[in-house]
């Protein structure tokens, strides 16, 4: 047989390759989660995959959810939308119950529509936009609100505290940092005041000199930071090491551990968003050292912001599993997901409490600033808008 | 507002990350000029490099000889590279084989991605120096950015000395102008190939350790690689002082392109500089303006 | 002859039933597959045939991906959107002409990937008309005789189309204008003494070579349904040229054989990434075995899988 006839006879073999299992068998509930394992946000991938993976390893060993095993299945899409279309396509032929923690702005707008009209529960997704909980929809879930949202309270609280009337920024030029941009649009226009200077840069820059260097001509007494754990760290130690001690802001982006530990003490005094605790092994309570320890003997890494957010995501569809009962459905999982009321936790979240009327997990944002070389909170939630 | 306050760190900052590209730069152009392949993996090699410098410093080695050491160790990779990877197609045309090199480059990104507990992870690497500023008059200068070019003048000093008087130097510069004459005059072919791809394997782990203090040890490090094509195309592919002219040049333009032009122009500023460049003079600055086969 | 044609013939008819019959995921794939031939077929004219290298192609998809987004949100039906999509690709793939008139090989290649980061830079600034970096939500696609065209009706046009330009290829390459571009490829100073008028040459190529990953792109915005301007990179170009390579340089079998390679083996991998022993498999892992899959086949059949048969 001609090389040719068996390649060409092996690929339609292979596209014929039949999937089906159900993402509800008697044995197991199969979960569905597209990740960045090996693109440009892997090193977010692996903490998204790794908080879900501990929540439903937890309940396993405490014998699953009424009987049944939960499995989570974990595709790599590289944030490539085409692959994660290829994906959830994979994902949905071979039966899953809901998807949970998509990663990715791209990743979760092309696969997003095809979850839904398959009838899978599309949860709290690694992606901050409004289309993932608005316009509500019975199967749609939000965790973290659109960053046009969140950027606001932490911005205009600093500015009334501090007075500031030059408010720059340095944003990202990609969807992230637009939403940041219009946010903070609105609420210098709420405010009556200027933009004093606005710089961006495109994702993967390495050298901020030149956007530092024009806020700071500008003469600038306030910055917010739409920027993601590098870049945060290159442009403040880049602003603070020529001498400028203006305070900046951080979106939730840049809201994790790494930021203090790699950016050393140049880092002090920055502020961050923050909708979900950090994890310090410093001055924590019993629970969560011992989540942190368990934590790190599996996974050999330490734990972060990211870990917590999954971990969160992933018990409240376990509770609501629960609540659904013995023989779930995704819209029985869903209605007990608009039942669900949380109260603070031992990692220090916000309370939440989803309804029938408003599907998105996080409605509040807290103020943190690095002080000693930690995350400390600064503030208590403040109410998002919406 | 002044401009000459900011205008010394900005020329600072840009001749440092213009050093940087430029070792990448010279790596490319060295494979190139005695190859006549693009090394789609050099970027990935730099990466390589700051990792390798990453676990020597964890397991106790003072920075200097980390870098010392990286350099070494990644300029045997880079003969273990061309002895496995390309000398068995050699006498191909030249895309698969750079194509191999595109492959190579997602191996290496996969590989150290996959290193458990590192991979995907951001690592900083201590440096002696890092965060230190000095300063000039009232201008602030960070030392990280005058490490980069002191050790790059050094590099190509010494690079030039190389090539210029030693005899080896002069076997490679053989092999890369007139690789039959080189063969008539008894210069192993196979081994100067191995030799230049140690030598910009060396040179691609020492811009990733340099740039470590700035951009943090990752694996998406490589990504600097892409700026660095351009500018070795810049200085015309197969020049040495070309690749460092325009490695400069282009770190330079992003620099004052991203003061001085409006908002947004800086990430453009490099591709429009390339087509200009490339329009004027097609063969690059200081390109050979002979025909190139590809 | 009569063979060949009757094996061509079976090919065909198992393709176009095959989109009825396989799973979503098989159907998404081939999908892919049949855009991602199309749009490499327009590069294999360019780079194979023309020898002119281009690392900008996915500016072409890209620039057919937003006008057929806009052009339907607009209403227009396929029969005119795709045509116009084309033809606007088409516009683009003269403009980047331009540069080639001076230049050849890698200083070709490097201009070209910078012009193909300035319409990417275009595409997300130009905010008003297509969205910027949030991107664009694609309407579903609609013709002239279906009101709603469907994701298996949607696929089987793909095929159509990708089968016509690989017959349309084989036309032009044995045409007195393939022959043109081939002159092109392997002498162009002998080209141009011989009467070849080079610089035109070089722009019909680029034309034609947009055009139909102009189309590719019309086709890959209703398959996706979600367009941003970081999805037509400079790594999407390199996948294409890459496809091609693995393929076959300069056949059109290789094509074929080079976007199956593209689209299906990651998909494979990740199957065997499931058989994984622990749990959790390394992150990383699909990329190294792409590369590790890239670099073996290169070895064992540099001159691509459709030549392979040649080499044994």
């Amino acid at each position: 047989m001609s090389i040719h006839r068996l390649l060409l006879s092996l690929c339609l073999l292979w596209l014929a390759l039949p999937l089906r299992a159900g993402g509800l068998t008697p044995t197991e509930i199969r979960v569905g989660s597209l990740q960045d394992l090996s693109g440009p946000i892997a090193a977010l991938g692996t903490h998204f995959r790794n908080g879900t993976q501990m929540r439903f390893d937890e309940e396993n060993a405490q014998g699953g959810v009424h009987g049944r095993q939960l499995r989570l299945l974990v595709e790599d899409t590289a944030y490539d939308p085409k692959r994660a279309v290829l994906a959830a396509e994979k994902l949905i032929g071979q039966g899953i119950f809901a998807t949970l923690h998509n990663l990715g702005s791209p990743v979760v707008m092309a696969t997003m529509p095809r979850f839904l009209d398959a009838g899978v529960l599309h949860l709290f997704p690694g992606a901050p936009l409004k289309e993932v909980y608005d316009p509500v929809h019975p199967l749609k879930f939000g965790m973290s609100p659109s960053y046009t949202l969140s950027v606001p309270p932490p911005a205009r609280h600093l500015i009334a505290a501090h007075g500031f009337k030059r408010v720059g920024i340095l944003y990202q030029d990609d969807d992230m940092g637009r939403e940041v941009l219009a946010g903070m649009d609105a609420l210098l226009a709420e405010l009556k005041l200027p933009w004093c200077e606005k710089t961006s840069y495109k994702r993967g820059a390495t050298d901020f000199a030149s956007q530092i260097a024009r806020l700071k001509a500008a003469d600038c007494d306030f910055v917010v930071l739409a920027t993601v754990v590098r870049e945060t760290i290159g442009a403040y130690s880049e602003a603070r090491r020529g001498g400028w001690q203006v305070p900046m802001l951080v979106t939730a982006s840049g809201y994790t551990a790494q930021v203090p530990q790699l950016g050393g003490a140049a880092m002090e005094g920055l502020y961050a968003a923050a909708l979900v605790p950090h994890p310090d092994p410093d001055g924590a309570n019993r629970l969560l050292a011992e989540w942190i320890a368990r934590y790190r003997e599996k996974f050999h890494v330490e734990p972060n912001t990211w870990d917590v957010y999954t971990w969160v995501g992933a018990d409240l569809f376990v509770r609501a599993l629960h609540a659904a009962g013995p023989q779930p459905t995704p819209q029985k999982v869903a209605r007990a997901l608009e039942q669900l009321e949380t109260t603070r936790d031992f990692f220090g979240s916000q309370p939440i409490a989803l309804s029938a009327s408003d599907h998105l997990a996080l409605r509040q944002v807290r103020i943190a600033q690095i002080r000693q070389g930690r995350w400390e909170n600064v503030t208590d939630y403040l109410p998002i808008k919406r | 507002m002044s401009l000459f306050p900011q205008f010394l760190p900005l020329a600072i900052a840009g001749i440092a990350v213009g050093c940087v590209y430029a070792l990448v730069a010279l790596g490319f152009t060295l494979i190139y000029k005695a190859t006549a392949v693009v090394n789609f993996a050099q970027g990935e090699l730099m990466m390589l490099g700051g990792f390798v410098a990453l676990a020597l410093v964890a397991t106790g080695w003072p920075w200097l000889l980390a870098l010392a050491g990286a350099a070494i160790l990644c300029a045997l990779f880079g003969l273990l590279v061309e002895r496995l990877l390309l000398r068995p197609l050699s006498g191909q045309p030249h895309i698969p084989i750079i194509m191999s090199t595109l492959g190579l480059g997602f191996m290496l990104k996969g590989g150290v991605t996959m290193l458990p507990g590192w991979g995907a992870e951001t690592h900083a690497l201590p440096t002696p120096f890092a965060g230190l500023v000095l300063t000039l008059g009232a201008t602030p200068l960070a030392a990280d950015h005058l490490v980069v070019i002191a050790t790059t003048a050094l590099l190509g000093l010494l690079l030039f000395v190389f090539f210029r008087f030693t005899r080896l130097g002069k076997a490679l510069r053989a092999t890369a102008q007139n690789p039959l004459g080189a063969r008539l005059i008894g210069v192993s072919l196979p081994r100067m190939h191995g030799l230049i791809w140690a030598l910009a394997a060396a040179l691609a782990a020492v811009a990733g350790v340099l740039l470590a203090p700035i951009t943090f040890v990752h694996a998406q490090m490589g990504f600097i690689g892409l700026k660095a094509l351009p500018a070795a195309v810049i200085g015309g592919l197969g020049s040495i002082p070309g690749a460092v002219a325009g490695g400069l040049l282009l770190g330079l333009v992003e620099s004052f392109a991203g003061f001085y032009a409006p908002d947004g122009i800086k990430d453009i500023a490099a591709h429009v500089l390339v087509l200009a460049v490339l329009l004027l003079r097609p063969a690059g600055l200081y390109g050979d303006h002979a025909q190139e086969n590809i | 002859m009569r063979r060949q044609q009757a094996l061509w013939l079976l090919a065909g008819l198992t393709l176009f039933g095959a989109p009825w019959l396989l799973s979503p995921w098989g159907l998404s794939q081939l999908g892919f597959i049949a855009i991602y031939v199309i749009a490499g077929a327009g590069l294999m004219l360019l780079a194979g045939f023309a020898g002119q290298l281009s690392l900008c192609h996915a500016a072409f998809i890209g620039i057919g991906a937003y006008v057929e987004a806009l052009l339907q949100a607009r209403g227009w039906p396929l029969e005119a959107s795709l045509p116009a999509s084309a033809l606007i690709a088409a516009l683009f793939g003269v403009l980047a002409a331009w540069p080639a008139r001076r230049l050849a090989g890698i200083y070709l290649a490097i201009a070209t990937l910078s012009f193909g980061f300035i319409v990417q830079e275009v595409l997300a600034r130009w905010e008003a008309l297509t969205g910027g970096n949030a991107g664009m939500v694609v309407a579903a696609a609609h013709s002239v005789f279906v009101p709603t065209i469907d994701a298996t009706q949607l696929v089987w046009l793909a095929l159509a189309l990708a089968l016509a330009c690989l017959w349309g290829l084989g036309r032009l390459l044995h045409s007195s204008g393939g022959r043109a571009f081939v002159a092109l490829r392997d002498d162009a100073v002998a080209a141009a003494i011989l009467g070849v008028a080079t610089a035109r040459v070089k722009m019909l190529a680029f034309a034609l070579a947009a055009a139909l990953g102009g189309l590719a792109g019309a086709l890959y915005a209703h398959q996706l349904r979600f367009i941003s301007p970081e999805q037509f990179d400079w790594v999407m170009s390199v996948e294409l040229l890459m496809m091609l390579v693995i393929g076959g340089l300069g056949t059109r079998a290789g094509i074929v054989l080079g976007a199956v390679f593209l689209i299906a083996l990651p998909q494979a991998i990740g199957l065997l990434r499931d058989l994984w022993p622990t749990a959790t498999p390394p992150a990383g892992f699909e990329l190294c075995a792409f590369g590790l899959i890239l670099v073996l086949t290169l070895r064992f059949a540099p001159a691509g899988l459709a030549g392979w048969r040649r080499n044994l």
